[in-house]
């Protein structure tokens, strides 16, 4: 078996070559040898080539919206500063997970407080459109919706051994 | 005026608790319901209430000496002191959860000293129906939370509901405690014909839906049913690892992550079942 690539190459022409049969092949080349086709094969291939660099762009710009996105809440602080420092809280408590744990518990919380439906997949890719949807209303409005937010209970609050400690109080026990 | 529902069954483990905090999440949360839901924990083993509250809430509740149901049936009890203490109503009871919808879960509270009061049952089994007629009108729907077995803790559940709601676990043992309820209900009909106590029906809970035993119990619970003329639903609970670990988060079936689509569909077909049972 001969490995070099330019051997490999020549098989799979000639696999192409046995699909598309000779005739095909002398078309193409036809069409390949007028400049219309390859002033539009250049057209396409530009054109290929700005889509990727245009979508390799927004990725990166995605990537960098957590922080810039927290930014603006900051500048938000200039014209409304009572509104900048609860979606602040909000924000950051929803990155350390601190409230609305889940994706489910957002939908949840978007469903209750009658906030537009979050579409998101993920949890993380839920919390920018979810504060913005919560920017967009008046103060009034924020502290009513916000306030219904419950923390998230920490494990020891659910433990047996909390339970165990209610249980066994005999102090407690003893003035009933 | 709410309507009031007990769940009961003379045998524990059954998943009392477990249905009375789910169905009252339920009810309360999806916003096609947005009912107001009181929870009545009236069993001395208090699982709706840790369900419900956490370590902490309840801790609190013990500390700053909120009335619990034990108050509510321990009132008016004269002491050597003379003290004779008359609760407000609404004292005993605290808010779970409230949605922006308008929906909420209340609960009133029980603790381990609720047994204290079996052992001196005198004209206490109505405390609990007069506090209720009280409320009655600031809820859609009171779930009583019962005890698993025959006491004045039982007989003042039925003289404040409209409905029982029987949850069964097809098993050899869970199917025993139907006819012990047969006799207590019929017991409780001869002392208090006035009052109408209806029942909403009998409901599968924790069903695997593979054992031939399981097959075995529900066609005896029918065949019970049948000849009491009792309503035994047709949509069924299945076992779910949602339900203790709901317990364990403090969250509704809905709100755990180990929830399926297809666990919650079926509970929400036996909610609407159960609503349109009583009339919710």
């Amino acid at each position: 078996m001969n490995d070099k690539p330019e051997i490999k190459l020549l098989g799979d022409l000639i696999k192409l070559l046995k699909k598309y049969g000779i005739d095909t092949f002398s078309l193409l080349i036809d069409m390949l040898s007028t400049p219309e086709f390859n002033d539009l094969l250049v057209a396409t291939l530009t054109k290929t080539i700005e889509v990727s660099r245009i979508s390799k762009a927004e990725k990166t710009e995605t990537k960098r919206t957590p922080r810039d996105f927290r930014s603006s809440l900051v500048e938000l602080g200039i014209s409304d500063p009572e509104k900048s420092d609860l979606l602040l809280k909000f924000h950051d408590n929803l990155m350390g997970k601190n409230i609305l744990p889940t994706l489910r518990d957002i939908q949840a919380f978007v469903s209750d407080t009658g906030l537009p439906s979050i579409k998101s997949s993920a949890r993380s890719k839920a919390i920018v459109p979810l504060i913005k949807s919560l920017s967009e209303l008046s103060l009034d409005e924020l502290r009513t919706k916000i306030a219904i937010v419950k923390a998230v209970s920490s494990q020891n609050d659910r433990s047996l051994e909390g339970w165990s400690n209610i249980i066994l109080d005999k102090e407690r026990r003893g003035t009933h | 005026m709410a309507k009031k529902v007990s769940l009961i069954n003379m045998k524990g483990g059954v998943g009392k608790s477990t249905l009375t905090v789910n169905l009252a999440w339920h009810f309360a949360a999806y916003s096609r319901w947005k009912k107001k839901v009181l929870v009545i924990d009236l069993d001395p083993q208090f699982n709706a209430s840790q369900y419900l509250l956490g370590v902490s809430q309840y801790e609190n509740i013990l500390k700053e000496n909120t009335p619990t149901i034990w108050d509510v049936l321990e009132q008016n009890t004269r002491t050597p002191s003379g003290k004779n203490v008359q609760l407000d109503p609404f004292d005993p009871i605290c808010n779970v959860v409230g949605y922006f919808s308008g929906g909420k879960v209340d609960l009133i509270p029980s603790r381990l000293e609720l047994a204290f009061s079996l052992k001196n049952p005198g004209q206490k089994e109505r405390r609990l129906s007069k506090l209720v007629e009280k409320i009655e009108n600031e809820y859609d729907l009171i779930l009583i939370d019962c005890a698993p077995t025959e006491s004045i803790l039982t007989i003042a559940a039925y003289l404040t509901s409209d409905f029982i709601l029987v949850p069964v676990k097809p098993e050899y043992l869970s199917s025993i405690g139907l006819p012990l309820l047969v006799n207590s209900m019929e017991d409780f009909k001869k002392d208090n014909e006035d009052h109408e106590l209806q029942l909403a029906g009998v409901v599968f809970n924790a069903t695997t839906e593979y054992s031939p035993e399981e097959e075995l119990s529900k066609a005896t619970v029918r065949q019970i049913a049948e000849r009491n003329g009792w309503y035994v639903f047709k949509a069924e609970v299945p076992y779910s690892r949602s339900f203790p670990k709901g317990a364990r988060e403090g969250q509704p079936i809905f709100g755990t992550s180990y929830s399926r689509g297809v666990q919650v569909a079926r509970f929400n077909i036996f909610a609407q079942e159960f609503a349109g049972r009583i009339g919710l």
